[in-house]
């Protein structure tokens, strides 16, 4: 059935049509099938009550036929067989005597005359059958009331003879004819009728759906605002609305597509930056008009170049290297820097950041991503470098003349303080010797005034001891190593405890403290807070010092571990906090508590030396905190 | 025609169950009279009712329930003979053909009263008796002159194989009534045709009559009977007939059995035979008989029947 020509047919044909030929094709087949059909059973139906009427004529013609047998008298029969002739499409008929003899021959009788009929039959049977004719027989028979059980001998029929009766199929033919062709003219009649009643309603169906073909080919050839009726059965109608809607979304996204392509046309053509586009070969393909102004050259004058022509000669390798590596799929993405050999041939420093493009099959498309124009900051790099440089060189010239400075101010300050270490201990000596030797001769007030000489040359000489550290530590070279710092504490507390063992105090020192720091300077910045620790709490029953770690946050946002020295003591106002670490500043008066106030700046130097920082928290009367991170404490 | 088949089954299934009943019961209880059974044809109506009417008569005569025997193809005689024995029964009322072949078929010291029959062969009707349902001639004569006193001479036609028997006692019968009775052999119908042709030419249809005897030879019912009755109507003579089934088709009268009557006789006989009175031998026609007459035959005919229509047992045109 699947013919070239049918599937060219299907292919070709609308709708309406194919259903109009299938339904054809089906109403005339059905025709011709129902009229065979009818036709087939009706001959059937005919044919039996034909036989059924021969066979009813040829009983009802040997019933009447009996007389004449007995007599042997063929006018006895001649009305019977007139009246039989007289049937409908009776063409012969035939009386016999029980012998076969026949006593009356009238009309065709098929050559009958050669047959003997059957003496056992009961009533009438088909004899034989010709296409034209039927030829019955039916016995003779003597009828009697038939067997009685008050008679001694059954009785018997006695045959007297036989009728043939020649019947003609000339009404079953006609009437076949006749059928066949009225029931192919209803079944025609009712064929076209179901035809035009299909065509109709298939041009009704198929209306709705012909607009809506007819509105999406108005849609397929650029036609816009498309909308199909809203008509037909449900079906259709809802189709015709989703069309309608499909259309409405289209021409949003249209529209919004116009939007946006004008929104990226904007930026693309009013950015600095060029934006390119290249093919698989490195080509130009696409260039906004930024183009024209960085390189001098027009963008229609660009598309189909190579790039590499434009690229200075000495970058090209760079570039032809990123090039193959982005091709290869070694970077996804690129930047990198290059000269461009402008149309007046002058050269334009680009930051080229570039991407690579791939197609759906995974091929290298080529690559696309912008050109920034850099000459202004390299050139503005260059001279910053050449600026740099000479900058460099000043900074060395003036350091080399700071450090002969400060070599020379500390020569200054060691000899000072060693010259003037001599005098005071002659001042402390000589004071001592007139207390010693000349007490019974001064008064109190001049013994008073020798002790206050003396205290005040020892401060001096402390004073410049002190000076004396601090010098040497702001210039001694840093030897850091791994240093057990809870070792160096329990130390120094151990010569605290030992220097005044009357003092009850509790220390609590953090174990396995290590720190990377130069241990003798750690262990002078350690001993000025330990022992500015004890000195603070000298006026506290239960006093309390601690060593410890503790995380605090970093500069840079992050988070690192700072060593603590904490007390109970005297504390001081937060509000002078910025004097604590500067040299001979003292928060407490000498008389309350003794000090030449460089200790604290001492600590401060150690630290700062070895990179960390040192901080203090505190109040009045209330105990405090010095903290100090070392860089080897960093989380 | 439904209908007409759901009746006659309806009165098969009737006719089986009383056969049942009759069987049953006589084999379960023969109260009272013993040494006497019934054999009777197991066939369907009409022909089943004249049977059940001859046994009732049988039994009232008996005062009791006789052994009676349904015979049909597949009965055993054997079984029969047994169940007789068993029984003690001495004398079997033979009716109708099958009972009679079955009873021939017994022992010979089984006393045998044969009835609803029309006539048997010469050797059975010498060694039993038989109670024929042919109407005895001289009643019918009797009768004829009743109903047409202006007959002289009765013409019939018949086959000496069957009613030889009859015609005997019919010329006597007619000699003692002053008639002249004409008779013709045939032995077949178309010879019985001919004669038949031959005596309507010789009839006078003012003192002939013709009588139709139980033959089924002479008197066939398609090709004779029409022919007679036609030229009985057209000619205006008398036609009597001894089946009751002519009177309805035409014929004048005709005498057939009371049933219940002959069971009687049959009764007496077969007691008779029990008590060895010497119970006749032989072939004896109907004397029990009823009447039938077509009324419109006879006022075709010119008979004034007015005043006697109460003495017919059976009129015809049924009213």
């Amino acid at each position: 059935m699947n013919t070239p020509l049918l599937s060219g047919f299907l292919r070709q044909a609308a709708f309406k049509q194919q259903l109009s030929v299938a339904v054809t094709v089906g109403v005339l087949a059905f025709a011709l099938a129902s009229s065979l059909l009818t036709s087939w059973q009706g001959s059937r139906q005919i044919r039996q009550t034909l036989l059924s009427q021969g066979e009813h004529i040829a009983e009802n013609l040997a019933d009447q036929s009996t007389l004449a047998l007995l007599y042997s008298s063929a006018d006895n029969a001649t009305g019977v067989v007139n009246t039989t002739l007289s049937f409908p499409d009776v063409k012969g008929v035939e009386i016999l005597q029980a012998g076969g003899q026949p006593l009356i021959v009238r009309g065709d009788t098929m050559g009958a005359a050669a047959n003997a009929p059957d003496a056992t039959a009961r009533g009438a049977y088909l004899e034989a059958e010709t296409p034209d004719s039927w030829r019955f027989v039916a016995p003779v028979r003597v009828k009697n009331a038939g067997d009685s059980p008050f008679e001694m001998v059954p009785r018997q029929e006695e045959i007297l003879g036989y009728v043939r009766v020649v019947q003609s199929k000339e009404t079953l033919s006609r009437m076949l004819a006749q059928i066949f062709l009225t029931n192919i003219a209803i079944s025609l009649f009712f064929a076209a009728l179901f035809l035009f009643v299909i065509q109709w309603l298939s041009g009704r169906m198929t209306k709705p759906i012909t607009a809506l073909s007819e509105a999406m080919a108005r849609a397929e050839h650029g036609e816009s605002g498309v909308r199909a009726a809203l008509g037909g059965p449900k079906d259709i109608r809802e189709m015709a609305q989703a069309f309608n809607s499909m259309i409405s979304a289209l021409q949003e996204r249209e529209h919004a597509l116009r939007e946006s392509q004008a929104a990226y046309r904007e930026v693309v053509e009013s950015v600095k930056e060029v934006i390119f586009q290249t093919d698989a070969t490195g080509t130009w393909t696409l260039l906004n008009p930024a183009w024209r102004d960085v390189t001098g050259i027009s963008v229609e004058a660009a598309p189909g170049r190579p790039l590499m022509d434009m690229v200075h000669p000495d970058d090209r390798s760079l570039v032809g290297e990123w090039q193959a590596r982005l091709k290869r799929g070694d970077v996804p993405s690129c930047r990198f820097e290059l000269r461009l050999i402008r149309g007046d041939r002058g050269i334009r420093w680009l930051e080229a950041t570039q991407h690579a493009r791939w197609d759906d099959d995974g091929a290298f498309a080529g690559s696309s991503g912008t050109l920034f124009d850099v000459t202004e900051r390299t050139l503005a790099a260059e001279r910053l470098e050449d600026d740099n440089a000479e900058l460099e060189s000043r900074v060395r010239m003036r350091t080399a003349q700071l450090e002969a400075s400060n070599q020379e101010l500390e020569a200054f300050s060691y000899s000072v303080s060693h010259d003037l270490r001599a005098p005071l201990r002659a001042i402390d000596g000589f004071a001592n010797i007139l207390i010693e030797d000349y007490a019974g001769r001064l008064d109190e007030p001049g013994q008073a005034h020798l002790q206050r000489i003396r205290g005040a040359s020892q401060r001096m000489s402390q004073l410049i001891d002190d000076l004396l550290e601090l010098a040497r530590i702001s210039r001694a070279e840093i030897n850091s190593q791994p240093t057990d710092l809870s070792a160096l504490v329990r130390d120094i507390v151990r010569d605290l405890r030992e220097s005044e063992p009357g003092r009850r105090v509790d220390v609590a020192v953090a174990d396995g403290q290590f720190a990377h720091v130069d241990p003798v300077l750690i262990r002078v910045a350690l001993d000025n807070l330990l022992r500015n620790a004890w000195k603070f709490t000298g006026k506290r029953d239960a006093a309390h010092i601690a060593f410890g770690v503790t995380p605090v946050a970093a500069a840079d946002g992050g988070s690192e571990t700072a060593f603590f020295v904490r007390d109970n003591g005297a504390g001081f106002d937060m509000a002078y906090a910025d004097k604590l670490f500067k040299p001979f500043s003292r928060l407490h008066p000498s008389s309350e508590f003794a000090g030449t106030g460089v200790g604290l700046a001492t600590v401060q130097r150690v630290i700062h030396r070895h990179g960390g920082r040192i901080w203090a928290d505190s109040g009045a009367e209330q105990g405090a905190t010095f903290y100090f991170t070392l860089p080897q404490t960093r989380i | 025609m439904l209908l007409r088949v759901s009746k006659a089954m309806a009165a098969a299934w009737l006719a089986a169950c009383l056969g049942f009943l009759l069987v049953g019961g006589a084999a379960a209880a023969p109260a009272g009279v013993r040494g006497i059974a019934v054999l009777y044809p197991d066939i369907g109506e009409p022909y089943r009712s004249v049977f059940t009417r001859i046994i009732e008569g049988v039994e009232e005569q008996a005062k009791g329930r006789v052994l009676s025997i349904a015979v049909g193809a597949g009965t055993n005689p054997q079984e029969v003979a047994a169940e007789l024995r068993q029984q003690d029964v001495r004398v079997v009322i033979a009716l109708g053909r099958n009972g009679l072949k079955l009873a021939a078929s017994l022992e010979r010291e089984m006393g045998i009263v044969a009835g609803g029959v029309i006539s048997v062969p010469d050797g059975e009707a010498r060694s039993n008796v038989v109670f024929s349902l042919a109407p005895d001639p001289g009643l019918l004569f009797s009768r004829l002159q009743a109903l047409v006193p202006a007959t002289k001479r009765v013409f019939v036609v018949y086959d000496p194989h069957q009613n030889a028997w009859l015609l005997k006692l019919a010329r006597e019968a007619a000699a003692v009534r002053g008639l002249e009775l004409v008779a013709y052999e045939a032995s077949d119908l178309k010879a019985a045709l001919r004669i038949y042709q031959d005596v309507f030419a010789a009839m006078d249809p003012r003192k002939d009559a013709l009588w139709l005897p139980q033959d089924s030879t002479t008197v066939d019912e398609s090709a004779v009977l029409p022919l007679v009755l036609q030229e009985a109507w057209s000619r205006g003579f008398a036609v009597f007939s001894s089946s009751v089934v002519h009177v309805r088709r035409g014929a004048l009268f005709s005498l057939y059995p009371d049933n219940l009557q002959i069971g009687r006789s049959l009764a007496s006989a077969a007691q008779a035979q029990l008590s060895s009175n010497g119970a006749p031998r032989g072939i004896l026609p109907l004397k029990t008989v009823l009447l039938a007459v077509n009324v419109r035959t006879a006022g075709h005919l010119g008979l004034n029947l007015s005043g006697r229509q109460q003495s017919f047992d059976m009129v015809f045109p049924e009213q």
